[in-house]
């Protein structure tokens, strides 16, 4: 048996079974989060490459699939990166029936999934940006649902993915030539230029994220945040790939201050955006771009300790955002708005998802105790080494997404008369939002819980990690 | 003779593109599509087997037919409001266009080895419009026409630096997933102007 076979094929399979039974929200939700956590359970288990015994009967789990000629093929040092992207799919769609995301998140949810670890998979890895697409196209219909006027921020997030393509095929063909010591130094230029305009689509770098606040506003939050977490994940490890593949690549210190330079724009101008926004869905997203942009800032510090911070930032980004989106989704079904001037007084009316509504935004300020902290800590003090300016601009920017959460907390308490308080969470929201709360906390004051399974994900990427 | 046919297929694509880009009615818009992709296939044919270029003529018919189909029963015209006045203007900006093309493609043309002229101009013509389109849309159909025309263009030129069958099956399902999607989105937006 293959390792694809298990992580992408079975997936990909049940994804498509569950959207013939779509109309059943919760069930497809909670089929969906099973099999993401079997799946998560199977990577953590399962050796892949080695014999497993199972009593009398003994098979292998292959690493490589042969699909016309290339390759899909999942390694032992790839199952941290299964794990992580299974489990927040299991956590996503475990929460749907509690953040009324609609029918078509748990099918194409699972099916973007599947393809998110094939575009890790595939051999040669420049092949992941046709996958890639492919989810992009997949995300479309949980995007803009039936019935519902197309946004603005769905067509320009098809048009900057899709542009970002054929971008990053021509730039692999161009690194390999490169890497052969083929090609003149014009050549690697123009490389290195392609790849930059890949990867600012692909991650939605300055000046490029216009979609993001787009869709976080005209979309449900939820999905929109499940958008915002997986596909870039996905960019940023195949941008891991890029570096550990080519080592004239890794070698090119340009590429290093234009990575600060762009990470220090994003974070500033996704803070400072922040502070002004109005619609808390525009909050999220330029929260996603601040964490994108605090990811190309990891990378910037270089093998080693960079590739370090970039590990240890993706599961609080993860939790941040999820908790979010999550907590956007409770408010806006139970007000039918996210704009501040509405929700006046939500504090009296939903406690739990006002707290955690804060409680998110902190935590992806970088405040103490929260799970943003660490990583951000860590990622500071590598910059302040490095160019103390840089450091602080960063610290700027965070304190624009602090300023907006504080907005939003004085909105969410503001009262003109005085009004009886009352939990307006049913009970199912209220143990979804207690559990992504609980997770900024632990996460924040007990890092080295998850830290080490976080530097794993080092594994696949031998040229980076320490 | 191969000579001949790439000249043809360079005069069709610019006539083609041209034609998606100023016509206001879909069922020229689409015509236009579905046309251009014989031209592409002759420019691909030229670095792939004939038999697997065909498949682009082929993809692109489908593509065609999926979102004229859609669009049945719909008003001929998308006239928009963003869309700048006059056919005149959009002329003008298509010729600039066309212009930087002819002005960068003997660079271009040394990015990418064995690749013939005919195939430079045929791509940049198709990415050029076709960019030139998305920046000038909110529409739907408009903005898949012109992700369509865009990646036509950039499968002239990555036909020369790869003949991948997986390569090829995986664009195939990308232009195919862009029709679906355009033809879904089409009808999610008549449905949501009913609604």
């Amino acid at each position: 048996m293959s390792a694809a076979l298990i992580w992408i094929f079975f997936p990909f399979v049940t994804a498509a079974g569950l959207w013939l039974i779509n109309k059943r929200e919760s069930l497809t939700a909670r089929i969906a989060a099973g099999v993401s956590l079997l799946l998560a359970w199977l990577a953590w288990q399962l050796p892949i490459g080695a014999r497993i015994d199972f009593g009398l009967f003994r098979t292998s789990i292959n690493e490589t699939f042969a699909v016309f000629g290339r390759q899909l093929t999942i390694t032992q040092a790839d199952t941290p990166v299964l794990i992580l992207v299974y489990l927040i799919a299991a956590g996503w769609f475990f929460a749907i029936p509690f953040a009324g995301a609609g029918p078509q998140l748990a099918p194409l949810g699972l099916g973007i999934t599947a393809l998110l670890v094939a575009a890790l998979a595939v051999q040669p890895f420049l092949y992941a940006a046709l996958i890639l697409e492919i989810a992009v196209l997949l995300s479309i219909p949980m995007l803009s649902p039936p019935g519902k006027p197309v946004g603005r921020g769905a067509l320009r997030y098809l048009i900057m993915q899709t542009l970002a393509m054929p971008f990053i095929l021509f730039t692999g063909w161009m690194l390999t030539g490169v890497e052969a010591g083929q090609a003149a130094v014009s050549q690697a230029k123009q490389a290195g230029v392609l790849l930059g305009l890949g990867f600012a689509f692909l991650l939605a770098v300055f000046p490029f994220y216009a979609w993001i606040p787009l869709i976080s506003e005209e979309s449900h939050p939820y999905v929109a945040g499940f958008i915002l977490v997986m596909m870039p994940m996905a960019g940023l490890f195949l941008g891991l790939d890029f570096l550990d593949n080519f080592a004239w690549l890794r070698e090119t210190v340009t590429l290093y201050t234009s990575l600060q330079i762009t990470g220090v724009v994003m974070v500033l101008t996704g803070g400072i955006w922040a502070a002004f926004q109005n619609h808390l869905g525009r909050v999220m997203g330029y929260a996603a771009i601040m964490e994108t942009g605090l990811a190309l800032l990891a990378v910037s510090l270089g093998a080693g300790l960079g590739a370090q911070v970039f590990a240890l930032l993706l599961l609080p980004r993860a939790i941040g955002l999820g908790c979010l989106a999550l907590t956007l989704a409770v408010i806006h079904n139970e007000t039918g708005t996210l704009h501040l001037d509405n929700l006046r007084g939500l504090a009296y009316r939903l406690p739990l998802a006002a707290s955690a509504l804060l409680l998110s935004l902190l935590s992806l300020s970088g405040l103490p105790l929260l799970a943003g902290f660490p990583a951000r800590f860590a990622l500071l003090e590598g910059l302040a080494q490095q160019s103390l300016p840089t450091a602080l601009w960063v610290v700027l920017g965070t304190l624009g997404l602090l300023m907006a959460g504080l907005r939003a907390m004085a909105s969410a308490i503001w009262r003109e008369e005085p009004v009886a308080a009352q939990v307006g969470e049913s009970a199912g929201q209220i143990v979804v939002l207690g559990i992504g709360a609980l997770a900024l906390l632990v996460v924040g004051i007990w890092p080295q819980l998850t830290s080490p399974s976080m530097l794993d994900l080092l594994s696949a990427y031998v040229h980076l990690a320490p | 003779m191969s000579g001949i046919a790439g000249i043809a297929a360079v005069i069709l694509l610019g006539v083609t593109a041209l034609t998606l880009f100023l016509s206001q009615d879909w069922r020229v818009s689409v015509a236009a599509l579905a046309v251009q992709y014989a031209g592409v296939a002759v420019l691909v044919g030229m670095s792939w087997p004939v038999a697997l270029a065909v498949v682009k003529v082929v993809v692109g018919w489908m593509a065609a037919a999926a979102l004229g189909l859609t669009q049945i029963g719909q008003p001929f015209g998308m006239e928009e409001r963003s869309w700048p006045g006059g056919r005149i203007f959009r002329s003008v900006a298509a010729s600039l266009v066309l212009l930087v093309i002819l002005t960068i493609s003997p660079g271009v043309s040394a990015w990418f080895p064995g690749v013939r002229n005919v195939q430079v101009i045929g791509g940049l013509i198709l990415i050029g419009m076709g960019l030139l389109h998305l920046g000038m849309t909110a529409r739907p159909l408009r903005v898949i026409l012109g992700l369509l025309t865009v990646l036509s263009g950039f499968e002239i030129f990555y036909a020369v630096v790869e003949t991948s069958v997986l390569v090829a099956g995986l664009l195939v399902v990308v232009t195919l997933g862009l029709a679906l999607v355009g033809a879904y989105l089409l009808t999610a937006t008549v449905e949501g102007e009913q609604a």
